[in-house]
């Protein structure tokens, strides 16, 4: 989707402007300058005003001069009894304008002078059909299916307030938005109508039989307790975020203390630490070949002597000579099917040849077994020949895990000599170093007790999950056996097992999202940030919440400067952008305020490659747009404008470069 | 009027799961349906959902007969 | 090949009573068999089954594991046994006897092996599982010798 063109009338500083917007494939960039005060935030507010009756990104100065939304100008030079009209439009659409979305206001002198406004509730829409413009009767609706108000906070920004997005706590936020952008919610939605509808099937099953009804209470008693686990599940999540914030936070405290002793203390740790989470990683994945290792060594051993024998008596019967098998029983088969021999006899039904043959054949379908045991030969060889080989590979993973563990055990007794020497410094030196120390331990005790709780309550979940599969597969089962209710047992059926799907779906779709906008993010990131060296990995958890890792597998989310929060925005913008699925034209104003000199240089060279399909507008500062970020934005921009403010007349003047 | 189509990654999910096509089709119609603006009020939602599953239930049928399927 | 009148059987079975247990074995991150196919336990069992000789014949039989999730290695080493078992080859022309002796194993040795990695025992059951398959290994190489 892309905007054509948005046309300005007596909407703030613009007396009366129009801007198209790029709609090229390849030139896919409008660049709008302006310095500050030109009223480039105001083209956003008024994308945002059109669409949703919102200026979200009103300059404080504005606020708090509390400008109306009409012109200046016009708005003090309208006499009594006058109007004037506000009005922002804009045109949307693929290669062509499908849709023209307009809103207005109306200003009205009073006869005393003052000057009321009066904004439209709702905004119009015109959308071509067939040839034809039509007025769309719920201007609201079609405009959520165009750019849904929820998720337009992605697709038009101000980078600078971006900032929000990522302090903490922002993680619901987060959640909600790649949500919407994704549509997880709708399944969400879809899911919760499906649930009203299964309960109501579910309860015409009621009084069928007594199977049924026990089957119901049962379904019942289950969901309960899925309910109380799930909900248990949040708590401890909840509870687990609150100790990771105090632990960051004592961890700060450390970091920045003004002791010199005290600050090396937390680097060692933090070294350590990090050195556990790589090496309990690297155990993870030890453990995991160990166990396939296992389940495949096991068998084979346990065989061993049974395969063995195996060989040895197929041996035996080579020794015989009566394999390999000379002779198939499907020859003659084919033989008395055909009814001549291969020597030109006719086998005539009954004959003397024909009985032989007969003969022949059964004594052929007995060994057939034998060619059983003809293929047997290689893969009994094959075992044999590759056992021993894996029980090595299994004994040496066993030394690889042994050696790994106590690796860890001697790191984890140099982090608790550490933490006893910081407790120990505290109570000489400093009584709040000692008790800072002392909560940390206890909150990693509390981490850790939890973490088992929510592995032991998640095992649970799962098998509640699949206990509620068990009964309704059941039920449907029971009612189907009342012949009358054959058609309520396939509603049922049906019900569950869409619902059963959509849950799938739903829980795949959280899960490659989640996963992709992190890799996407963290690709972006680290191309973008100037201080390669220093950060590792964007990490966005279950729950949304979104971190950076520095090469010691710290969170640094809360130590970015300003313009290294601005490029994890960007990055993460675009990351949704490319993963949403969800063709939406970009707004950003000042896409790199706060970031400089080459960095800016390396945004404007990498940001057109991630939003390649896009329409992008980009509403720049003089000093955003240096000569050498127009260079490595040129063959992308499609229209360029500048924006000249002229006070006298309240006017911005929007001139076509 | 509809130009936001329904995210592709889910259709393609759907597309994938093991289920049979009556229930494909079911779910396709009412994702169809919630991203059409269904109403949101319960009766509007839950007699569209209802004609939905007859419709899919008849479909079930019309497949079992071409298959010669007996229950 | 199968000369059986029987039709071709198309599942292996376990005792009712120990459907739950397999599927906690499958569940339980403890396990080796964590994520794991029912038939991995099966294999698992039978063998461990037939070299410490327990066999025990099914209680109210569930068909739930199906023959095509099994390789022909899987399916090779259940034939060995039953092979082994009667001493002849010509089992190999009972395909759904050969299954029972495998599954009679398996029966037989569940419980131990349910027992080894849920029973509760400290440490970690998979070490435990190595080790007893190095020690069995290292018996047949002595006997080798």
């Amino acid at each position: 989707m892309r905007i054509h063109h948005v046309k300005l009338e007596n909407y703030r500083s613009y007396r009366d402007a129009e801007i198209k917007f790029s709609t090229s494939p390849v030139k896919n960039f409008t660049i709008i300058q302006g310095s500050n005060g030109a009223g480039k935030s105001n083209i956003l507010n008024a994308v945002t005003w059109c669409l949703y009756g919102e200026e979200r990104h009103l300059r404080t100065e504005d606020k708090n001069r509390q400008l109306p939304i009409i012109n200046e100008q016009v708005y003090h030079t309208l006499m009594p009894g006058e109007q004037a009209t506000v009005k922002v439009e804009i045109a949307l659409g693929d290669s062509e304008i499908k849709h023209v979305i307009s809103r207005q206001a109306k200003a009205f002198c009073q006869p005393g002078g003052e000057v009321t406004i009066r904004e439209d509730t709702d905004p119009q829409v015109m959308f071509l059909a067939q040839g034809n413009w039509h007025q769309s009767s719920n201007p609201i609706m079609a405009i959520k299916f165009l750019l849904p108000s929820d998720i337009s906070h992605f697709f038009f920004f101000d980078a600078e307030q971006l900032d929000e997005f990522f302090k903490e706590g922002s993680a619901k936020r987060v959640k909600k938005g790649v949500v919407d952008v994704s549509q997880i919610s709708l399944l969400h939605q879809t899911i919760s109508h499906l649930e009203v509808l299964h309960g109501n099937v579910r309860r015409a099953t009621q009084g069928i039989s007594p199977q049924t009804d026990r089957i119901n209470r049962e379904l019942g008693e289950v969901e309960e307790k899925l309910r109380g686990c799930k909900e248990a599940l949040s708590t401890l999540d909840q509870n687990q975020r609150g100790i990771q914030d105090n632990l960051d936070e004592i961890q700060q405290r450390f970091r920045a203390s003004t002791i010199e002793e005290v600050r090396r203390f937390e680097e060692s740790r933090e070294r350590l630490d990090g050195q556990i989470r790589d090496y309990e990683s690297q155990l993870d994945g030890l453990r995991e070949q160990a166990v396939a290792c296992l389940r495949e060594t096991g068998p084979l051993v346990y065989a061993f002597e049974a395969i063995k024998t195996t060989k040895k008596l197929i041996q035996e019967q080579v020794a015989l000579g009566k394999l390999p098998l000379k002779i198939r029983s499907l020859f003659f088969e084919d033989l008395l099917a055909q009814g001549r021999c291969v020597c030109g006899q006719e086998l005539a039904k009954g004959s003397d040849a024909s009985i032989q043959i007969q003969s022949h054949l059964e004594k052929a379908t007995q060994s057939d077994y034998l060619s059983e045991a003809e293929t047997g030969k290689y893969v009994v060889n094959h075992i044999l020949r590759g056992t021993s080989e894996l029980v090595e590979k299994q004994r040496n993973l066993g030394k690889e895990i042994h050696a790994l563990e106590g690796t860890i055990e001697e790191t984890k007794r140099q982090l608790r000599e550490l933490s006893e020497k910081i407790e120990k410094y505290g109570e000489i030196n400093l009584e709040e170093i000692k008790v800072l120390e002392q909560q940390h331990v206890q909150y990693q005790e509390e981490q850790r007790k939890n973490n088992q709780e929510i592995g032991r309550k998640q095992v649970e979940e799962k098998f509640l999950g699949k206990e509620l599969s068990r009964l309704n597969g059941e039920l449907e089962r029971a009612v189907k056996k009342d012949q009358k209710q054959k058609d309520l047992g396939r509603r049922l059926g049906l019900c569950t097992e869409a619902l059963q799907a959509l849950n799938e779906i739903r829980s795949e779709m959280l899960s490659e999202v989640r996963s992709k906008i992190q890799q996407k993010t963290e690709e972006y990131f680290l191309d973008l940030i100037w201080k390669k060296a220093t950060y590792k990995r964007v990490s966005i958890d279950d729950n949304f919440q979104i971190n950076v890792l520095n090469v010691r597998d710290m969170p640094s989310l809360g130590t970015l400067s300003a313009g290294e929060r601005q490029v994890l925005a960007l990055a993460f913008m675009a990351a949704l952008s490319s993963i949403s699925g969800f063709d939406a034209p970009v707004i950003i104003d000042t896409p790199t305020g706060r970031i400089s000199g080459v960095p800016r240089e390396n945004i404007a060279e990498s940001l057109p490659g991630y939003l390649a399909d896009t329409q992008v507008t980009l509403l720049m500062t003089d000093t955003e747009f240096t000569e050498p970020v127009q260079v490595r934005l040129n063959e992308r921009i499609g229209q360029e404008y500048s924006l000249n403010f002229f006070e006298d007349d309240a006017n911005t003047e929007v001139v076509q470069r | 009027m509809r130009d936001r189509q329904i995210n592709q990654m889910i259709l393609d999910k759907l597309e994938a799961k093991d289920i049979p096509m009556h229930v494909k089709g079911f779910i396709g119609e009412i994702l169809q349906h919630e991203n059409g603006g269904i109403d949101q009020e319960r009766p509007q939602y839950t007699r569209t959902y209802d004609n939905l599953l007859n419709k899919f239930m008849l479909q079930q049928d019309e497949a079992r007969i071409n298959h010669g399927e007996t229950e | 090949m199968n000369t059986d009148a029987f039709p071709e059987i198309r599942n292996l079975r376990y005792s009712d009573a120990d459907g739950e247990k397999y599927r906690q074995l499958t569940q339980d991150k403890l396990s080796p068999f964590y994520g794991s196919n029912f038939k991995d336990i099966f294999v698992y069992a039978a063998t461990y089954g037939y070299r410490h000789g327990l066999s025990k014949e099914l209680e109210r039989p569930k068909p739930n594991i199906p023959i095509s999730a099994f390789s022909e290695e899987d399916i090779w080493l259940l034939k060995s046994i039953a092979i082994a078992d009667e001493g002849s080859l010509e089992i190999l022309k009972d395909e759904k006897e050969q299954y029972r002796i495998a599954e009679r194993y398996a029966n037989g040795a569940f419980e131990t092996i349910y027992l080894e990695v849920l029973g509760g025992k400290p440490g970690e059951p998979y070490k435990r599982m190595m080790q007893d398959v190095h020690d069995e290994f290292e018996r047949l190489e002595l006997d080798e010798s």
